[in-house]
């Protein structure tokens, strides 16, 4: 992506808390990405490293109690903390879509997939009936559901999760948005059907312009389609660059053992590769660099301060790093 | 410990298959004749003492299914299951329960595999008791259980959902092995983890196996996970065995286009290969 | 005082705890705290309209009202509350029975059963049945039991279809987890898994079914005394005064209707408050919201 595009999403400093006895407890701290047209950025991180919570704010959902602490979003023109909820919720039904790990969650068991696609399209263009039913089955073509038509009269829990993921995709899209969050979208798929839903991100990414914000844990899986990535751990981006540099040269120990500790069908036989601990509790980081605890390469340093945040790809959040 | 003769498999599975009849509509009931789901078909297979059996599939292959049974809690409609070269299908319940005991079952972390009412203590601490624990010795057994799967003592007075998702895996495996099991049944146990875990937990379940001389059968959908740690791979497709052999033989020289097709669907990254 | 809102699920069901609270002290301390004897009659004051001595006013033969109101209290809550256990101890193990024996026969019975009873509306059972009976003492052997008890256990009995179907689809999903699954391999017996990990997993739905079911007992409770087939006067319970001011709601004596409503709707509309917030506090997925993604 060419530096010279302005993003058609823009986050910078994004800090998100839960409220907690004594005040709010931030366990997002201070989020900056950019993410333009036709492009795809993954967030990856394990759960609990506030990915999701990222993606949520953005269309102003979050969960429980949980709420922007500060920082700013703009998307397209418009900036996110200036407007009315109202002129949010335009936006999350009308540029931004999401779609989940669950594709149940997104569908109402009660009705059929035809009737759910034409209510959404035409909550968003003024369409007659029939006009949208036509515009639906297109979009159930695009998704790649075989005899579109027919599937239209069809209930989700007629449909396997691979296809309901295709509907709930085809959902997301009903609206028109310029940019669509997949929050682990293929976790509860097979390998097979994993494969397929990915393939198919990329296909409207480049077929629609779509920029794509892909959550994951799962380094492999969003490298065959997305162009940068941005590794999260403890509430903060640790390292960015685009998804060949991470593969090549990590920068930060928390990439690199993310990387070695995904298995792989040529690998030797024998123990895996691990991370040791687990990622801290929300609002209880550690001293210095949070990933201390757990990092091999721990010294001093690490303990009394923490690292910069990265600024520019390339960089990480660690006195180690180059 | 003392292996029987290693010509003696610790499991044997003839025939096994288990099929379910669809309820059909009032006139097929009538006429006998309603639909019959195959869960399983034809399942042999033999598991050798101490051998680390990756079963791999997708949903709906039977493996989950074929998990069960090993364990006894499916009945299957066909075949004949042998544990240590006694066939068990005409168990009364009493030997069935005895025969659960030496066979234990680690669940996916799906968010009920613990009861979500009874602190980690209780959890244990009834385990214990089922395997025969007298109840002085309990706590001294929990805390060697803790020891061995890697879990801080702050735990016990918590309840399930105050753990993290690694943490009840763990303490998933120390419930199990509280019965002291001979054969340890895996279904999915790292699939709700992040990458990152999955691996301790993995590792904690081979290191168990090898140090005890436990038998594992591993069911997972991840075939480089198989790959690492199993000295023998099943692939189930419709209820049936498409392929097996050694990981070796399965992964690199794959003779059936199914598993062809799953090892394809593997995500590769963008790693040179090693 | 933030613990106690918690505790009811928020402001809503604190203030529903509160009026549940408040009208069984007010049943429980009725000798001491009503003003007069409630079924003393007093023909010079007959029928005079709320003032500074009879607070809520009196009726037709010269009673307070307000006496007769907290009085009457206690055969309202003693059906509501009375029904609801008789359901409990008959339609808990019926579902619970059922639904650990998912596809077979057992199953089939109870539920059919069930079904069928549960096909007739329970206010006509009720009042059909009290009226065949008799509204007086019914001799049963050696027992002899009085209308409200009548009541009391005819609405119980008609309560658990509905009771016993809650229990029995909680049941279904909990013996369908594998932390069931782990006792059976660990050889634990049925009976004892029932018990010990299944059962109490069922309770919450049963303990917000029951509060609300309370609510509707004292409605019941109202109208079979409306119709005279309740708890008979001189007595007073709710439902009987209301029926005893049919004759002057249009002749300008408003006092007498509209304070045994009022009680009525207040405590109805504190048990479904309460019945709410405790559905709130035991509902698992607030939990899980609570839990940060």
């Amino acid at each position: 992506m060419s530096a010279a595009a302005p993003a058609f999403l823009e986050v910078s400093d994004l800090r998100i808390g839960f409220p907690g006895r004594a005040g709010d407890v931030p366990v997002v701290h201070g989020v900056d990405f950019a993410l333009s047209a036709g492009e795809t950025l993954a967030l990856v991180g394990e759960s609990g490293s506030g990915k999701s919570l990222t993606a949520l704010s953005l269309i102003d959902l979050l969960p429980g109690g949980a709420r922007r602490l500060g920082g700013r979003i703009r998307i397209g023109e418009n900036q996110l903390d200036t407007l009315s909820s109202n002129a949010i919720r335009k936006i999350r039904g009308g540029e931004i879509a999401m779609i989940f790990q669950d594709p149940l969650s997104a569908l109402n068991p009660a009705f059929t997939v035809g009737r759910q696609l034409t209510d959404a399209i035409r909550s968003h263009h003024p369409l007659s009936r029939g006009a949208a039913a036509k515009r639906a089955e297109e979009l159930l073509d695009l998704v790649g559901i075989p005899s579109p038509k027919a599937r239209l009269h069809s209930f989700p829990h007629e449909m396997s999760g691979g296809q309901r993921q295709r509907v709930a995709i085809a959902l997301a899209l009903a609206s028109g948005p310029k940019l669509l969050i997949a929050d682990e979208p293929t976790t509860a798929l097979d390998v097979t059907v994993q494969a397929q839903i990915m393939a198919l991100l990329a296909r409207l990414r480049q077929e629609l312009g779509l920029a794509i914000l892909l959550i994951s844990h799962n380094l492999d899986l969003v490298a065959e389609i997305c162009h940068r990535v941005a590794v999260m751990y403890a509430g903060r981006i640790v390292e960015t660059n685009t998804v060949e540099e991470i593969f090549r040269r990590p920068q930060h120990p928390y990439t690199r053992m993310l990387l070695d500790c995904i298995p792989r069908l040529d690998d030797r036989p024998g123990p895996l590769a691990t991370i040791p601990g687990e990622p801290p509790l929300f609002g209880k980081l550690p001293s210095g660099c949070p990933f201390r605890p757990r990092c091999p390469a721990a010294h001093e340093r690490c303990l009394a301060m923490p690292p910069a945040f990265p600024q520019e790809a390339g960089q990480a959040a660690c006195w180690l790093a180059a | 410990m003392n292996a029987p003769p290693p010509t003696t498999p610790i499991l044997s599975l003839r025939g096994i298959g288990k099929s379910y009849r669809l309820r059909g509509g009032l006139l097929a009931r009538l006429r006998g004749r309603t639909p019959r789901l195959d869960a399983l078909r034809d399942i042999d297979l033999e598991i050798r003492r101490g051998d680390i059996v990756g079963i791999v599939g997708e949903s709906g292959s039977g493996k989950s299914t074929l998990g069960r049974i090993v364990v006894r809690l499916l009945e299957p409609t066909e075949g004949v299951l042998s544990f240590e070269g006694t066939a068990l299908s005409e168990g009364t319940s009493r030997s069935l329960r005895a025969y659960r005991r030496r066979v234990q079952m680690i669940f996916q972390d799906s968010g009920s595999s613990l009861n979500p009412r009874k602190r980690i203590r209780r959890t244990l601490h009834e385990a214990l008791r089922a395997a025969g624990v007298p109840r002085g010795r309990c706590n001294e057994e929990i805390a060697q259980l803790l020891r061995r799967t890697g879990l801080p003592e702050g735990i016990l007075d918590r309840h399930p959902h105050a753990l993290s998702g690694g943490q009840r895996q763990r303490v998933n495996i120390a419930r199990a092995l509280a019965m002291q099991p001979e054969l340890l049944v895996a279904d999915e146990p790292v699939s709700a983890l992040d990458v990152s875990l999955q691996g301790q937990i993995i590792n904690l379940l081979i290191g168990l196996a090898a140090e005890s001389g436990l038998t594992l059968i591993f069911i997972s959908h991840d075939l480089a996970v198989v790959r690492r740690i199993c000295n023998r791979v099943i692939v189930m497709q419709s209820g049936v065995i498409v392929e097996s052999g050694t990981p070796s033989e399965v992964m690199e020289n794959p003779q059936h286009p199914y598993t062809r097709k799953l090892l394809d669907a593997v995500p590769k990254g963008l790693r040179e290969s090693a | 005082m933030n613990r106690l809102v918690r505790a009811f699920g928020g402001p809503t069901g604190l203030i529903g705890g509160a009026i549940v609270v408040l009208v069984i002290a007010m049943a429980l301390l009725a000798p001491a705290i009503s003003p007069f004897d409630p079924d003393a009659v007093a023909l010079d004051r007959q029928l005079t309209p709320p003032d500074l001595l009879h607070w809520f006013g009196t009726d037709q033969s010269g009673r307070d009202i307000l006496s007769r109101v907290i009085w009457g209290a206690r055969p309202s809550l003693e059906i509501g509350i009375g029904s609801v256990l008789v359901s409990i101890l008959f339609g808990l193990p019926l579902g619970l029975v059922a639904g650990f024996n998912q596809g077979s026969w057992v199953e089939q019975v109870i539920m059919r059963t069930l079904d069928a009873v549960a096909a007739i509306p329970t206010l006509i059972w009720a009042i059909a049945v009290v009226g065949i009976l008799g509204v007086g003492v019914s001799q049963l052997g050696p027992l002899a039991i009085g209308n409200q008890t009548k009541v009391t256990i005819l609405l119980g009995l008609l309560y658990i279809p509905g009771l016993a179907r809650i229990i029995y689809v909680a049941t279904l999903v909990e013996a369908q987890a594998d932390y069931v699954a782990a006792r059976r391999l660990q050889g634990v017996p049925g009976w004892k898994i029932l018990f010990s990990d299944v059962l109490p997993n069922t309770l919450s739905p049963v303990i917000v079914h029951a509060t609300l079911q309370i609510a509707v007992g004292i409605i019941l409770e109202a109208a079979i005394s409306f119709v005279g087939l309740g708890v008979q006067p001189p007595a007073a319970s709710w439902g009987n005064m209301l029926a005893a001011s049919r004759n002057f709601v249009f002749s300008g004596e408003w006092w007498l209707s509209v304070f045994p409503g009022l009680f009525i709707s207040i405590t109805v509309i504190g048990f479904n408050l309460m019945g709410d917030g405790i559905r709130d506090v035991l509902d698992p997925r607030r939990k899980l919201t609570m839990a940060p993604a």
